[in-house]
């Protein structure tokens, strides 16, 4: 295959967590089965899109997110930012690589450090990264803050001080302020208020558009997927059991577990969809 | 701090504590009851810092034409056996032990915090060994400690000065790793890591300001727990030697008179009683500002 | 659903406040509704909506320092707000069941799962221990668990989410209430589960003739098992009616534009985006003249600062507070449109 490397390949990625044993477990030493939470996970990020990673608790996709940037170490397997191996780097070129896959987080009441205020967080985020402006940091922090359209006032506020909503873009631009090319969003909109997370999504087609980051999209609903996803990833205890274009895994689901998520998803108890104003 | 150097008759002005209370975040947040608790704090630090300045006699002017005088315009809180004023011996007082109070409960308190913080976030063998280092210090039994101290050193303030750090910082740094265990696995923690932050700067300028919330709150209760401890060890004859005043051998002192003269006793241990209510007050109202932001 | 004329619960400008250091927040500005018996109502609403606190003023759960200033609540005919201590005890323990959002900790973790149940039945209903634990094993099998005397041995940890709020379920209507109150029962379950769990509270409600409310920030959850819903936006419910109603022709724009904003499965491949509602929900401690929704809405005109909230209806059954009414024309040319061509 020709071409420029993919922005991020992971293969055959492994992890399993150790179960905890009982009391009684542990003084008969019995076996503890481990869990397998990855189980030989293997897929390609292409460049410019967003991939869906659907799945209900327990599915691993959280741990999967994890695993990609080494926030928890996979057991096996491969992961490839733009070509270069993931696992094998330590020190300061495994910072280099986190810094070009950044995560967003679920909760937005803790993604912050709530003792720092907004323009602290993200100035040192870019002074710890040396990026290109973060020498005047009112003008970085204001450019930062444009990116997901807050105001600067924001920049002197703390954590406690925003909605969710605001919260949430402030995680997404300290993310961007170190310049990632992938983008891992952690159920980032699933902790918001339906409005809010429809505002949320909107700035997630943005970046992909405008910014040409390509993004790891994790969430448990299927229809949040389907508004940003171009294409989707569905796990099933660990293993990634389908995978293809949106609207032809959700019309045409291949998978007998993802006909069985589809048919769960909540139907309205009319024959009518609701109508667009 | 050079506190070893500074002993003597002239103890160091306290800046220290009044700064570090301030830092505990803007006065106007506080509850009501903070405001209280520290008020009273601030008065009784503030009368041992001006002592030299407002009390109206020696702390060892003797003057055996009034002896145990009753409180009066003279004599705030009267006079002792030997003619001296109990309110001025009082203020002295104030001036060493809330020194020594503050000296013993907030220098152990960052070097605790920082070990438990590291502790807690490293986890594996460095963890278990500082934490089995603090909890074999927790377990000591701390006026043993102290009084061993002070055996070799002699009697007087050195040997609190230096047997309660050895022990106070293992309780602050028992309370950091336990809270920074739950802290670790907080997104933001997280994200330091996924930001490619050093570990140094994910513990000293992420987690330890988060920690240090729950250490302050405890230095209030720990502060009234070493002063009564030297308050004992100086009614025991083994804290500061006279003629320094000092709470508690002011009121042992007036042990011997207390149903004829109350007030040389009584009085000074208002005093601490007081302090212990204006710390307990403090204390209180910070961890329940806490509570309060839960709510919402 | 029984067309009774007389309604099972009836609240009427509800308004409950907190007084806190930040001065008074008013959570419910003033909300109203009514539910028949054995019918299940939605109350839809997003955070800060007082949806949540809506439910739980039926029984008086409102947490301190939060309490009802103002409002009627009448269940069965009886004078909630007015009950004294020992009446109140009865309403909730006979009367009105409740089920909570997180199935992790609204069961006791140290007490086994039958044993939860026994003692509501022995306390509630006064049955001796081994009537109670007949009548648990029954209830649980009624619920869905399988295998009930050796799951009643169990304790909460043992189950799945699913299953507690089964046991939930099971725990809220032994007594035989006749109104159940759900606060996002499913918010934290698993869409599979939220199916099941979902069924079963619209079995339980039909054989039962057990009436629900159903508070959920969750469209679909609501379209799926409401017959009837109330729409809340900043303390006040915006729209009220029938399902169908509000999803063919809401007439609150706050409604459209929730409705619009929900994600749809049916998105998937189209290159179209949400119009999302600009702006952010009201601050609980503002004291708000006009249309709550005025400042972020599509509509708004110079005389939505007189509107006073108050519902208006739309046809039998269905209310809107906004005398607006952008839609109507509209919605009468497509119901046109479609009736020439049909």
């Amino acid at each position: 295959m020709s071409g420029p490397a993919p922005p991020l390949r992971v293969e055959g990625l492994c992890k399993d967590f150790g179960l905890r044993r009982t009391v009684t477990e542990r003084i008969t030493r019995a076996e503890a089965e481990p869990v397998r939470a990855v189980d030989d996970v293997s897929f390609t990020l292409r460049r410019g899109e967003i991939l869906g990673v659907a799945g209900e608790s327990g599915s691993g996709k959280t741990t999967l997110a994890r695993c990609i940037t080494r926030l928890v170490e996979p057991d096996a397997g491969t992961i490839e930012l733009d070509g270069v191996d993931v696992r094998a780097a330590r020190g300061r070129e495994l910072r280099e690589l986190r810094r070009r896959m950044q995560m967003v987080f679920q909760d937005p009441y803790s993604s912050l450090n709530p003792r720092m205020t907004v323009g602290a967080a993200l100035h040192e985020a870019g002074r710890v990264h040396k990026r290109p402006g973060s020498e005047d940091g009112e003008q970085f922090v204001r450019e930062a803050l444009e990116r997901v359209h807050l105001g600067e006032r924001i920049a002197k506020r703390h954590p406690r001080e925003l909605s969710g909503g605001q919260r949430q873009r402030v995680a997404v631009a300290r993310a961007l302020v170190v310049g990632p090319e992938v983008l891992i969003a952690d159920e980032a909109v699933s902790a918001l208020d339906v409005s809010v997370q429809a505002q949320l999504l909107n700035l997630f087609l943005d970046l992909r558009d405008e910014l040409g980051v390509a993004i790891v999209f994790v969430a448990h609903q299927l229809a949040v997927i389907a508004e940003v996803a171009d294409r989707v990833a569905i796990m099933h205890l660990g293993r990634l059991v389908e995978i293809g274009e949106t609207a032809a895994v959700f019309a045409n689901p291949q998978d007998e577990y993802t006909k069985s998520l589809l048919a769960a998803h909540p139907q309205p108890r009319l024959s009518e969809a609701p109508p667009s104003a | 701090m050079s506190a070893v150097d500074a002993l003597g008759q002239q103890p160091p002005p306290l800046v220290g504590a009044a700064e570090r209370r301030r830092r505990i975040g803007g006065f106007r947040a506080l509850s009501l009851q903070a405001k209280i608790g520290a008020g009273i704090l601030a008065v009784l630090f503030l009368a041992g810092v001006l002592a030299p300045l407002i009390a109206p006699y020696g702390q060892n002017q003797l003057d055996f034409t009034s002896v145990l005088q009753p409180p009066s315009l003279t004599h705030l809180m009267g006079t002792d056996a030997a003619g001296r004023d109990v309110f001025s011996r009082t203020l002295y007082a104030l001036r060493l032990d809330l020194t020594i109070v503050v000296l013993v409960t907030y220098v152990p308190l960052p070097i605790g915090v920082l070990i438990g913080a590291v502790a807690g976030y490293y986890g594996g063998l460095l963890d278990g060994i500082l934490a089995r280092i603090t909890d074999t210090m927790i377990a000591f039994p701390f006026i043993v400690l102290v009084i061993a101290v002070i055996s070799i050193v002699g009697p007087g303030v050195k040997g609190v000065l230096i047997g309660v750090p050895i022990v106070a910082w293992a309780l602050y740094a028992r309370l950091a790793r336990s809270e920074m265990l739950v802290l670790r696995e907080q997104p933001f923690m997280l994200a330091t890591t996924a930001l490619g932050y050093s570990k140094r700067r994910a513990i000293l300028r992420h987690a330890v300001p988060n920690l240090m919330r729950s250490s302050l709150i405890y230095s209030t209760l720990d502060m009234v727990v070493n002063l009564l401890l030297l308050a004992g060890l100086a009614y025991l004859g083994l804290g500061a030697q006279p003629p320094n005043a000092e709470l508690g051998s002011i009121i042992a002192d007036g042990q011997t008179t207390l149903l004829t003269a109350w007030w040389v006793a009584t009085l000074p241990g208002l005093v601490v009683v007081l302090f212990g209510v204006g710390a307990g007050l403090l204390g209180d109202g910070l961890s329940d500002g806490r509570l309060r932001a839960r709510v919402q | 659903m029984s067309l009774a004329s007389k309604p099972l619960l009836t609240i009427d400008g509800l308004r409950v406040e907190f007084d806190g250091p930040d001065g008074r927040l008013v959570a419910v500005r003033e909300a109203g509704l009514s539910i028949q018996p054995g019918e299940i109502v939605g109350l839809v609403g997003e955070s800060g909506s007082g949806k949540t606190l809506t439910c739980r003023s039926v029984i008086r759960l409102v947490p301190w320092p939060g309490r009802i200033a103002a409002g009627r609540i009448e269940f069965d005919g009886r004078d909630v707000v007015a009950m004294k201590a020992k009446e109140l005890r009865d309403l909730r323990a006979h009367d009105v069941g409740m089920i909570y959002q997180d199935p992790f900790s609204s069961l006791n973790p140290v007490f086994r799962i039958g044993d939860q149940l026994t003692e509501t039945l022995r306390v509630n209903l006064g049955l001796s221990k081994a009537e109670a634990r007949a009548r648990a094993l029954e209830l649980l099998s009624d619920v869905g668990i399988r295998d009930p005397e050796r799951r009643a041995l169990s304790y909460p940890h043992e189950f799945s989410g699913g299953m507690r709020q089964r046991v939930m379920i099971a725990l809220a209507t032994a007594s035989q209430p006749r109104l159940l109150l759900a606060d996002e029962p499913t918010t934290a379950l698993d869409v599979t589960t939220q199916a099941q769990i979902l069924a079963l509270l619209t079995r339980l409600s039909t054989e039962r003739e057990i009436a629900v409310l159903l508070v959920s920030h969750d469209f679909g959850v609501i379209a799926q098992v409401c017959d009837r819903v109330a729409v809340m936006y900043g303390g006040h419910i915006v729209e009220m009616g029938p399902i169908g109603a509000l999803y063919r022709e809401a007439q609150h724009p706050y409604t459209r534009a929730l409705l619009e904003s929900v994600p749809r499965l049916e998105s998937a491949g189209r290159a179209t985006r949400k119009t999302a509602i600009p702006g952010a929900p009201p601050d609980p401690t503002e004291s708000l003249t006009g249309c709550v929704f005025k400042p972020r809405c599509r509509y708004a005109q110079p005389s939505c600062d007189q509107v006073s909230m108050a519902l208006e209806t739309v046809s039998p059954g269905h209310e809107t507070a906004c005398p607006v009414r952008p839609f109507a024309a509209a919605d009468g040319a497509a119901a046109a449109r479609a009736g020439a061509q049909a």
